[in-house]
């Protein structure tokens, strides 16, 4: 199937958003995303990724542009409660700080709290919340207070938090930043089993290790363009080192070569060959 | 390591430079509301009053507070008092503990109220000072009855209040008080300020932490006060921010306007027993206290 004549979800035509009215986050973006997809956006810090998802959740309305959802204009969504509600039984969004998603005294409270503002009965959120919570193994946390959890702990209730309304499009921003390797590759697994669940995938992050195991598509924003640069499957974006170095993903003297982890024990300013 | 390992690493216990009165204040502030509010340490205790429903608690702990403000003899009120220990006991609290985080506070604000009553009130006198410029101040078999009442109402409902802050989590705390009719949507706030209000916490003693790390000797109170200046108004920012991210990860859960909560409490027979003993009990010592005369 090819991006034409797949089912979209998302369509976004030229478009832009700046902070403030001042600062430009995110410049004449045109991207569509599918039914289904696993995408990875791919990106340096500051390169408009977490405001690219935030637009794509109804969150930001575009400064310029237009984005579709599920067929829907997204563009008064946020004067239009039922319009959002809709959107966001479908959207589930895990933000990068993990504080800011659980607001509740409890994990099940917030882990129960989508499902309560859907309006389902009380049988169905508890059902929901215990099969999220089980999702994302963390049934023994659901007592305790977000400030008793880990950073690993927090990031799964997170998740879990998003998928008690059992969405059709999970978007993940940056959900392996500041995690232990172990943590890591737990949530790698998660996501990656998520994504067998049929669910569309979109993931935020500037970690290669982690793109393989969760992309079908990648998207490279460039920290300059505030725009896609380049996408392709992982094998390809991952082995061009020009693109990654110009999208600030690697450093010269600090990256990737093919899949293994390399860094030059030196620091001169100057260019070599990189065999 | 979690938020609260965190606040209470060593590091967060060391004292300040001498004079950086502002840091102590705010370290013991933020020590107190950690050890008293966000610890669920004696929540989690395998005790009577833990494992009583929170609204049946909260509603006994009421009636007993109101018996104990009807009370007009002293011995009903040390009655009542008597009754908070053996309820702090059967719930496992370590008693010594518990009486004096109740009792020395007490004569602090108690002392301002009750004091002038000892000289106020007309009766017998017990002691007199000597007399000067024509005056005398004498204190009265009433006084001391009247300020020994009144020291006695404070610590017994604040052995009450402390009992149910103690053996009950906050959430379920909040949850509670649905059963007075307090409004969902101001349950869910202060469960959110609640919650927030220690990752603020967290923050200013990362900030205070933080300066201290890079301060080498002693700072003016000038400067130190510029800087708490400086610290409250990168707070209040960041508050601002925080609210509008709470409500966007609100939003994005389907929050279209109406908080709607769950009602998952289930009051048994042991509770309804417990909510019958504490009523039976406040009737009974109201009864003894109204024969005595």
């Amino acid at each position: 199937m090819t991006r034409r004549d797949c089912p979209p979800i998302f369509r976004l035509e030229g478009v832009s958003y700046s902070y403030l009215g001042r600062y430009p986050a995110l410049q004449d973006v045109n991207l569509t995303i599918c039914q289904g997809e696993k995408v990875v956006i791919l990106g340096a810090n500051g390169c408009g990724k977490s405001t690219l998802l935030k637009i794509l959740d109804g969150l930001y309305p575009p400064s310029a542009g237009r984005i579709e959802a599920f067929g829907e204009d997204l563009s008064r969504v946020g004067d239009d409660p039922a319009q959002s509600q809709r959107l966001h039984r479908r959207v589930g969004f895990v933000f990068q700080d993990a504080d800011i998603q659980l607001f509740s005294p409890t994990v099940w409270d917030d882990v129960a709290f989508g499902p309560l503002q859907m309006g389902w009965e009380q049988d169905e959120v508890r059902r929901r919340v215990q099969e999220a919570l089980r999702l994302m193994d963390v049934e023994d946390l659901a007592d305790r207070a977000p400030y008793e959890l880990s950073g690993g702990e927090k990031k799964r209730a997170a998740i879990a938090t998003a998928l008690a309304i059992d969405p059709e499009v999970l978007l993940l921003d940056e959900p392996t930043a500041n995690l232990d390797p172990r943590t890591k590759a737990v949530l790698v697994e998660l996501i990656a089993r998520l994504g067998e669940m049929g669910k569309s995938v979109v993931t935020t992050t500037q970690e290669l290790e982690i793109v393989p195991s969760i992309a079908g598509r990648v998207i490279v924003f460039g920290d300059k363009e505030r725009r896609p640069i380049a996408e392709g499957d992982a094998d390809t974006i991952l082995d061009d080192t020009d693109l990654l170095v110009r999208a600030n993903l690697i450093h010269q003297h600090l990256h990737l070569h093919g899949r293994r982890a390399h860094s030059h024990q030196h620091s001169h300013a100057g260019d070599h060959d990189h065999h | 390591m979690t938020e609260l390992a965190a606040t209470q690493h060593p590091a967060h216990k060391s004292r300040p430079a001498p004079g950086a009165f502002v840091a102590r204040t705010v370290t013991g502030i933020t020590g107190a509301l950690e050890r008293n509010v966000f610890s669920v340490e004696n929540a989690r205790l395998p005790g009577v009053l833990q494992q009583t429903d929170p609204r049946v608690k909260l509603v006994s702990i009421l009636i007993l507070l109101a018996a104990t403000s009807l009370a007009r003899h002293l011995l009903v009120v040390i009655a009542v008092y008597l009754a908070s220990l053996l309820l702090a006991r059967l719930s496992r609290l370590h008693l010594p503990t518990f009486a004096r985080g109740v009792w020395l506070g007490i004569p602090l604000l108690g002392a301002v109220v009750a004091i002038p009553s000892l000289f106020l009130l007309p009766g017998h006198t017990l002691i007199a000072t000597p007399e000067f410029g024509g005056m005398r101040l004498a204190v009265t078999d009433s006084g001391v009855s009247s300020a020994a009442m009144l020291l006695a109402r404070v610590g017994t409902s604040v052995s009450l209040g402390a009992l149910l802050i103690l053996t009950t989590r906050w959430a379920d705390l909040l949850k509670a008080l649905q059963v007075l009719h307090v409004p969902a949507v101001f349950i869910v706030v202060l469960g959110i300020t609640y919650r927030y209000l220690f990752l603020l916490l967290h923050t200013t003693n990362n900030m205070f932490l933080s300066r201290t790390s890079r301060t080498v000797g002693q700072t003016s109170g000038f400067e130190q006060r510029r800087w708490i200046g400086a610290l409250t108004g990168t707070l209040v920012g960041k508050s601002l921010k925080m609210s509008d991210d709470v409500y966007q990860a609100m939003l994005s859960r389907g929050f279209a306007g109406e908080i709607r909560t769950f009602a998952s409490f289930r009051a048994r027979d042991q509770d309804r027993l417990f909510l019958g003993l504490a009523a039976v009990f406040a009737a009974g010592i109201l009864l003894v206290d109204r024969s005595m005369m």
